[in-house]
């Protein structure tokens, strides 16, 4: 029910139809027997022969990807995930680990503390594929690359350009083994990726910046026909397995045993001591 | 890391909001913990709850109608009710005998959402705040012609619940907006209110929340998290309670009732 105003039905006729009950196409355990997965038996057509990246597409998007599709995106998910403890989702994976939190609560907070604009790889990876998609329609109609970059609003006198940048300023070392693994898998780089090679180009002599992995992987899913929200959806946990090594690191030792701070150690910049007045 | 140009981060953590005075034996143990310089003893025993989440994210005590109106707000925000998809999130987690530290994140996080959740607090935020120099009532009615969708908020913040108006948050915003009546913000919206009442519209929550947030400037990501806290209390309620009841005292639908379509 899409209009404000039906009058064949009462007001509350949409909500009325779906009490007490789930329609879906997504799947459906049935007890004993099989579960069913966008139309396929998971123990007949999917369990033993595909993926467990094939079904996490599949389960996500309802689309069963190409073998070679799913060996990208497992290995894309190997290098989304360093276990360094100073990286802020593993930082906050190893904070956990030191209070001793549940595995569970520790790998869901450090990969909540990824849902961010600035790195993690899922929701910047959205916000790349945004600006490759808008940009593709942009260069096609004509304007230059110079043009669709220097229209970006700026930050610090940079182009404020998600996929293009990292907050670490270094180049993106994950970059070359990804286009090496594109050809080996049989990937031709399509219109995204020639375009994203045009920007990495332009940023890279103009500001110092360049292609970073959520950039180049925006690039390649666009290629491959997904969308901005099917990517952030796909990429939601891809750093959870980097936050539970450095949870199990820290789980290990007493409390308090992350880098302490002492009470010094904080720059305090707010109001002196005072009373309250009565 | 040989041969590396250096990271170059900030070699210290920054905060404005408390201080902690260390012990004169033990440098890692604080002595005293003062909230924006004042000692946390001195405000348990001299402020309210409400007055210290005040002046944690103000970094000032409130006077008296800003403590009543964030006071009458959080009360009002304490219960979303058992039928809210956070209380239900948290509830279900509870009756499943998820951890117990893990129910109230569970509704927070399910909370957090931009569909009448925290996420559109900040939304209805800033709705408010660029509507100011417009009128009320031209804006409510251009907005109204804009929505076909009966699911659609014909702004953040604002729209139909349950394809009706929210009695409870009309009375709720009466209440609120008359702690503080010349609040130009309260009577920007009321008018906004009375407009798309016309056509079956009125407050969501989250733009209630965003109204009182924006009046006490507030900033508007903090927003989001205050509207979280302030719901807190009723979603971990709801879940602790269904913690001691057995796993089927809550419905799983029936086969027939969970429908596979092609």
């Amino acid at each position: 029910m899409s209009s404000k105003n039906n009058e064949n039905y009462p007001p509350t006729h949409y909500w009325d139809q779906r009490a007490n009950k789930i329609e879906t196409r997504i799947g459906k355990w049935t007890g004993g027997e099989d579960i069913i997965i966008r139309d396929k038996s998971l123990l007949n057509d999917l369990f033993d022969k595909v993926s467990y990246m094939r079904l996490h597409v599949l389960n996500i998007t309802g689309r069963l990807i190409s073998e070679e599709l799913g060996k990208w995106l497992e290995n894309n998910f190997m290098v989304m995930s360093y276990p360094d403890s100073r990286i802020w989702c593993n930082h906050i994976g190893a904070l956990c680990g030191t209070m001793g939190t549940s595995p569970s609560a520790g790998t869901i907070a450090g990969t909540l503390g990824a849902d961010s604009r600035v790195y993690g790889g899922a929701q910047s990876s959205m916000l790349a594929l945004q600006f490759l998609a808008e940009a593709l329609i942009d260069y096609q109609k004509g304007v230059s690359v110079i043009d669709i970059v220097e229209a970006l609003p700026t930050k610090q006198g940079k182009p404020a350009i998600i996929g293009f940048a990292r907050p670490i300023n270094r180049k993106d070392e994950r970059i070359e083994p990804h286009r090496v693994m594109s050809k080996r898998l049989g990937f031709d780089e399509g219109e995204y990726m020639q375009l994203a090679n045009k920007v990495d180009h332009y940023v890279a002599d103009k500001y110092k910046l360049g292609i970073n992995i959520g950039g180049y992987m925006a690039a390649f899913l666009l290629d491959q026909g997904f969308n901005a929200d099917e990517s952030y959806r796909i990429k939601a946990l891809c750093v959870n397995s980097g936050v539970m090594a450095c949870y199990v690191e820290n789980y290990a030792y007493p409390e308090n045993s992350l880098l302490p701070l002492k009470c010094n150690d904080i720059d305090y910049l707010g109001a002196p001591k005072r009373s309250i007045k009565n | 890391m040989t041969q590396k140009q250096k990271l170059d981060f900030s070699k210290s953590i920054k905060s404005k909001i408390c201080q902690e005075i260390p012990s004169d034996t033990n440098p890692y143990l604080a002595n005293e913990r003062l909230i924006s310089g004042y000692n946390i003893e001195e405000l348990a025993e001299k402020t309210t709850l409400i007055d210290s989440i005040y002046l944690l994210f103000k970094g000032e005590l409130p006077n008296a109608i800003d403590s009543k109106l964030l006071n009458s707000l959080f009360i009002s925000l304490i219960n979303l009710g058992p039928r809210h998809p956070a209380t239900r999130a948290a509830m279900t987690a509870g009756i499943s005998k998820t951890r117990a530290e893990h129910l109230l994140p569970i509704g927070l996080m399910t909370l957090g959402g931009d569909k009448g959740g925290a996420s559109e607090v900040e939304l209805a935020y800033l709705f408010i705040q660029n509507s100011l120099d417009n009128s009320p009532n031209v804006l409510a009615n251009e907005l109204m012609e804009k929505q076909t969708d009966l699911h659609t908020h014909i702004a953040p913040g604002f729209g139909a619940t349950y394809g009706d108006i929210d009695p409870i948050l009309i009375r709720i915003a009466n209440q609120l907006f008359n702690i503080k009546p010349e609040s130009v913000i309260f009577k920007w919206c009321l008018k906004f209110i009375n407009e798309i009442a016309k056509h079956n519209a009125g407050w969501l929550v989250s733009g209630l929340a965003a109204a009182v947030f924006l009046e006490l400037k507030m900033g508007k990501r903090e927003s989001v998290g205050l509207f979280q806290l302030a719901c807190a209390p009723g979603l971990l309620a709801h879940a602790m309670e269904q913690t001691h009841r057995p796993i089927t005292d809550m419905p799983l639908l029936e086969d027939e009732n969970y429908v596979l379509k092609k």
